[in-house]
This record gives C-alpha cells, structure tokens and sequence, in this order.
C-alpha cells in the first residue's frame, strides 16, 4: 500500500460515525418475534446476534430485539446456529 | 384480566378437518375456563429454520385471548400432551384487559414479507471515518 509506506511512522484507526438507532428513528418498524424475515436481519450468516455496536440498535432495542429473537428460535422461525457443512 | 396471545405450531400435515378440530379443541380450553378468545388466525405452512420432530415445515397459528393467570398453565398442559403440536409460546399483551370494550380483532395474516427498510448495511466503509494517529 502506497499510503502505508509513505507514512509508516502512522496507523489508521477508524472511527465509525455514530448512526441513530433505526427503530427510535421510524415508530413504523416494530419489534416482533413473530417476524421471522426482520429478525433475520439482525442475525450474523452463522444464526448469532448482531451485537449493538454495529447493528446501532439503542440499549432498549437491542433488549427487545433479543428477546424477539430468542422467541423466535424457540418457535423454530429463526435458527439457533447455521452449521457449515464441510 | 388479561390478555395474551398463544403463537403454536401443529404438524404440517393435518387436513382441514384436523385443522378444525385443534381450533375447537383450543378455543375449547379458553372458553371454558372462563377466557374469551379474541381472534384465532391460521397463518399455514412455513418452513422451519431446524427440524422439529423430524418435520421440516410447520403450521403456524396465533391465538389471541382474555384470561386470567390460571388458564395458561390449563391451556399449555393441554398443548404438551396433544402430539400435533409440536411447538407453542404464551406471550402476556396486556395486563389489564377487558375483551368486551376492546371487541374482536381482525384477521389478518401479516405479510411474509421483512419491513422495509431495515437491511444492516453490511459495508460499513462508506460511513466510516478515517483517522489518523501518531504511532505510541
Ligand atoms: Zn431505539
């Protein structure tokens, strides 16, 4: 990388902007466990949370979110792992 | 009283007559134990995101009702003991609830479909802000 040895006395570090919590932001989007397809969303390709940090759900969210989420694995709408076959 | 909702899923093979017994046999329990049942929607098949008892799909129905605390447990040992469901959640709406001045619910079967809007941006980059830092 041209950057990186120009200047190799320096390293980047990355700040993410802060973005709003997307629910707090629209009071059209709701919560629910039974909302296989949103909850989807949230989920990582292996079926684990997406932590708050890169989802930007805010804490009373984020707390919704994994409620509805376990509800839904529980309820067989979303998966509790998705194992790579090999 | 309150009201709850009972999300359930029976084997995805039962006929419509099965599929009417379940919901006589349900509402059955609500309404005799002193709850009313507010809505009983059928939202069908779906495939499953793991086998439950060896089924890959199940039929998914959500009933909602008034009750008192005690029905639950009567309605849920019933569900246990009955082997064409093969999954169910109580979820408390609301604690305070009277079916009579709230009257009966719509039927709707929501969209298969996510909200729009929602996707989580999986590249970051765009928004990302680069800074640069001395070294120690
Ligand atoms: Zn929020």
């Amino acid at each position: 990388m041209a950057f990186a040895t120009t200047r190799p006395r320096r390293k980047k570090r990355f700040f993410r902007r802060r973005r709003v919590c997307r629910f707090c932001a629209d009071s059209n989007l709701k919560i629910d466990y039974k909302d296989g397809k949103t909850l989807r969303y949230f989920l990582t390709e292996r079926g684990k949370i997406i932590p708050r940090r890169i989802s930007d759900n805010c804490a009373k969210h984020q707390r919704q979110m994994t409620l509805a989420i376990k509800r839904a694995r529980q309820m067989a709408l979303l998966p509790y792992t998705i194992t790579q076959s090999i | 009283m309150r009201k709850y909702e009972n999300f359930f899923m029976v084997q995805p093979d039962l006929s419509e007559d099965a599929l009417g017994a379940v919901a006589g046999k349900f509402r059955g329990v609500v309404e005799s134990n002193g709850g009313t049942v507010v809505s009983y929607v059928p939202w069908g098949k779906k495939k499953l995101a793991y086998p439950v008892k060896k089924n890959d799909y199940g039929y998914y129905i959500l009933m909602k009702f008034a009750a008192g605390p005690e029905l639950i447990a009567e309605l849920e040992r019933n569900m246990r003991l009955d082997e064409r469901v093969l999954k169910f959640i109580t979820v408390k709406l609301d604690d305070d609830y009277l079916p009579e001045q709230n009257g009966t619910e719509a039927d709707v079967v929501p969209s298969d479909e996510a909200q729009p809007g929602l996707a989580v941006r999986e590249d970051e980059d765009e928004d990302d802000v680069e800074l640069e830092d001395e070294e120690d």
